[in-house]
């Protein structure tokens, strides 16, 4: 089937923004919005009364006001402008199956196989402009057959434009390709104005020229072949999420331990139904405690596995709860799960020993991370190098192993390893032989047994070129202790003075 | 004389009804015990190292420390499945002095690697709180639990209840410590371990780690007997231990008698 994207742009939304929180009679006023920069402040956007008097997008604002004195401004709000244009995208989604944002002012929304349901794209165009009207936002819509192309149409064709795929879009300008301004100046130089100038260019020549040019914006061969059709263009779809929440208002507010934890149970319990409904287990829980003086605590909690089990959540966030200061009390308390993971409905085993009688493991580690944080509990997983101390991460527990090459048996490794490899003195019977007798932390040990060397090169991918490689000894002393010593380089290899000897492991 | 003696026999043994019967009262696993690999320690130890019970390694000297937690990782080996996870609770400051534990190393050593869950702790209290904490979970099989130097909160109440806990849930308990005055507490079994030399045919290999191990306490039910001294190696493809007591004679270090002060002309010293 033939794919029908369609592109809403919303030309002014900074100020559509500021007018529905200001009002009207704000919007009378010569009005810009201002970001600080370096320079002082800029101007991001300007409404029709200040444009009427000269201001302009871009322009400094003491400029604008050197033109129009009486302008009012008001601060710019990129953060709150994004976050609504991403409410706007899941708004969108009442005209087709997913929708991605096309930023600063744009939504994209695939529309194909659903224009049927308006009674064809004219009336669905109709539609989108009718609610977005209503919505108070200005907003151009157009459909093509590409999102590139519905793009172009939306910013430089006319009003409510559908394009049919045997119509051309040659006269639009090059802006239409969605090029950085750099680009655009370089094409005005070579006194290319449209689209269907480039399009007449022989390829290879236009090739070459943007040879080295990888972002689709800064290569006007990629954005016509994106426009035509010619090229796939990725696009994120917005996809809404919805985090578990129950929360409890309370009459009175509560200054006391005791009553908290009650309303703390009833909303791990109210939490835990929810969860069972969606079939889900939580991975993160968030606590907020609203206090009448309008603090707000939040305290948050991670489990090692997808848990909807009450008595563990009330236990994990029980123990963040003693430095909680209640003010003159706390109104409202609510739990949020943000982090969710599908768990099935799983029939207790019948004789439920584990459960009855002790934690699980999972319910163990989260007791233990609450308690001694994130790194406190750590397991050991293999990590592909030949470096010995690169050859193992420390990892949160239960994470899955990723299959590795085991350990060759001939290689016997040390139980422990220093967290840095210790400088030892050695003294040896020739430079490159054995070594007979190390000083280690100000005590000698004589070497009674020696078992190498066993030589590990550099990893030349990673480190400099001046790294040594390392012949490694694993000795005995006199007393029967055994070490994993290593001699960094050798005579006359080019990186260095003597040798330096190492204490890097200890066996058992 | 031997009446008391009876008595007191007897009475032990009553104690040792309690305890069992209080083990499966609370619903502790009975599980069956170990052998250690060496028949003469398993018939001293009444049949084996017991399972969810506290076992004591000491080492004999700050120095032999590396050889009494290679000892407590063969008994950690001997009482864990390699498909259950197990526990290492470690302060950190043993981590900075004696270095963190290498799944490499350990997975050379017979263990596991993948099942280790290492707890790292600030305090001696943290770590008897983390180690209580560990015993409840009956999915794990050992819990190591390594308080660095001889805290003062490692009384007698606090491994009274770390064994009963032990007791409670059937997760063995294995603490490694540097000497000191710790007290007793009910712990099953205490050695004390000292590094001792490796059996090799020349000075150029070295063999399979052992330990001069001393059992200087024992009180699992059955005991046959009072304790000993043995040198023992971990056999890591086994995952058992053994007996090397032949080699006593012929250990000394190859070179142990060359001179205390480098008097060789070709001996130099690099640092």
């Amino acid at each position: 089937m033939l794919r029908r994207v369609l592109s809403i742009w919303c030309a002014n939304l900074a100020i559509d923004r500021w007018r529905l929180a200001a009002g009207e009679g704000a919007d009378a006023l010569p009005t810009a919005l201002i970001a600080e920069t370096a320079h002082g402040p800029r101007i991001e956007a300007v409404n029709a009364a200040a444009r009427q008097a000269g201001a302009q997008a871009m322009m400094r604002l003491t400029d604008a006001r050197a033109i129009c004195p009486e302008l009012v401004t008001a601060p710019a709000d990129p953060a709150g402008d994004s976050a609504f244009l991403e409410r706007l995208a899941l708004w969108a989604q009442r005209w087709g199956p997913w929708s991605a944002l096309d930023p600063p002012d744009g939504v994209i929304v695939d529309v194909t196989g659903v224009s049927h349901l308006f009674g064809g794209e004219a009336a669905l165009l109709a539609d989108v402009s009718a609610q977005i009207a209503r919505r108070g936002l200005a907003a151009q819509a157009a459909i093509a057959s590409t999102a590139g192309a519905a793009w172009a149409l939306t910013h430089f064709g006319p009003q409510h434009a559908i394009l049919q795929p045997e119509d051309s879009l040659a006269e639009l300008p090059v802006a239409a390709l969605r090029l950085d301004p750099a680009v655009l100046l370089v094409l005005r130089r070579l006194g290319l104005k449209r689209i269907g100038d480039i399009d007449g260019l022989s390829r290879p020549a236009l090739t070459r020229r943007f040879r080295n040019r990888h972002a689709p914006a800064a290569n006007p061969l990629i954005r016509l072949d994106q426009l035509m059709g010619r090229v796939p263009e990725p696009l994120l779809p917005v996809i809404g999420h919805e985090a578990p929440l129950v929360q409890r208002r309370l009459m009175e507010p509560i200054r006391h331990r005791e009553l908290l934890d009650r309303v703390l149970a009833d909303l791990a319990d109210d939490m835990a139904r929810l969860l069972e409904a969606r079939g889900e287990g939580a991975r993160r829980i968030e606590l907020g405690l609203w206090r009448v003086d309008g603090e707000v605590v939040i305290r948050r909690v991670e489990m090692a596995q997808s848990s909807r089990d009450a008595g563990h959540i009330v236990w994990l966030i029980r123990g963040r709860l003693d430095d909680v200061d209640a003010g003159f009390g706390i109104e409202m308390a609510r739990m949020r799960a943000p982090w969710c993971e599908p768990l099935l409905l799983t029939q207790r085993d019948l004789d439920s020993a584990a459960e009855e009688r002790g934690t699980s493991l999972a319910a163990c580690i989260d007791r233990l991370v609450n308690r001694l944080g994130e790194a406190g509990v750590r397991s050991p997983l293999p990590h592909a190098s030949h470096i010995p101390e690169r050859a193992q991460r420390w990892e949160k527990p239960l994470t899955p192993e990723v299959p590795s090459q085991g350990e060759l048996a001939f290689y016997t490794r040390p139980i422990k390893l220093l967290n840095r490899p210790e400088p030892i003195s050695v003294l040896y019977a020739t430079p490159d032989g054995l070594p007979r007798r190390f000083r280690w932390r100000g005590a000698l040990h004589e070497i009674a047994r020696v078992d190498g060397p066993e030589r590990i090169a550099p990893e030349w991918w990673r480190e400099r070129s001046s790294t040594r490689l390392r012949d490694y000894y694993r000795i005995e002393d006199h007393l029967g202790r055994r070490y994993w010593i290593y001699r960094a380089g050798l005579i006359g290899d080019g990186r260095g003075g003597a040798p330096e000897w190492f204490l890097q492991g200890l066996y058992a | 004389m031997s009446v008391t003696r009876e008595a007191v026999m007897a009475l032990k043994q009553a104690i040792e009804g309690i305890g069992r019967d209080g083990a499966r009262r609370f619903g502790g696993v009975e599980r069956d015990r170990v052998s250690v690999g060496i028949p003469e320690i398993d018939q001293i130890l009444g049949g084996g190292l017991m399972h969810g019970a506290t076992h004591d390694v000491m080492a004999l000297t700050p120095r032999d420390l590396s050889a009494a937690s290679g000892f407590a990782l063969g008994l950690v080996g001997l009482l864990s499945p390699r498909e259950m996870p197990w526990v290492w609770i470690r302060q950190d400051a043993a981590g900075r002095e004696l270095g963190e534990p290498y799944g490499p190393g350990l997975a050379g050593y017979g263990l596991n690697p993948a099942k280790l869950l290492l707890v790292k702790v600030p305090n001696a209290k943290e770590a008897l709180r983390a180690a209580e904490e560990s015993l409840r979970c009956q999915a794990l099989s050992v819990v190591l639990l390594e308080p660095w130097g001889d805290p003062k909160q490692l009384d007698l109440t606090a491994t009274r209840r770390l064994s009963l806990a032990a007791e409670e849930s059937g997760v063995a308990l294995i603490t490694l410590r540097s000497g000191g005055h710790s007290p007793l507490g009910s712990s099953r079994t205490r050695w004390e371990i000292s590094a001792a030399p490796s059996r090799s045919e020349t000075e150029f290999e070295v063999g399979l780690p052992a330990f001069l191990g001393r059992l200087v306490v024992n009180r699992q039910a059955g005991a046959g007997g009072p304790g000993g001294e043995w040198i023992m190696e971990w056999s890591h493809d086994k995952c058992l231990f053994r007996q090397a007591n032949s080699i006593l004679g012929v250990s000394a270090p190859c070179n142990g008698s060359a001179p205390e002060t480098p008097s060789l002309p070709h001996l130099r010293c690099a640092s």
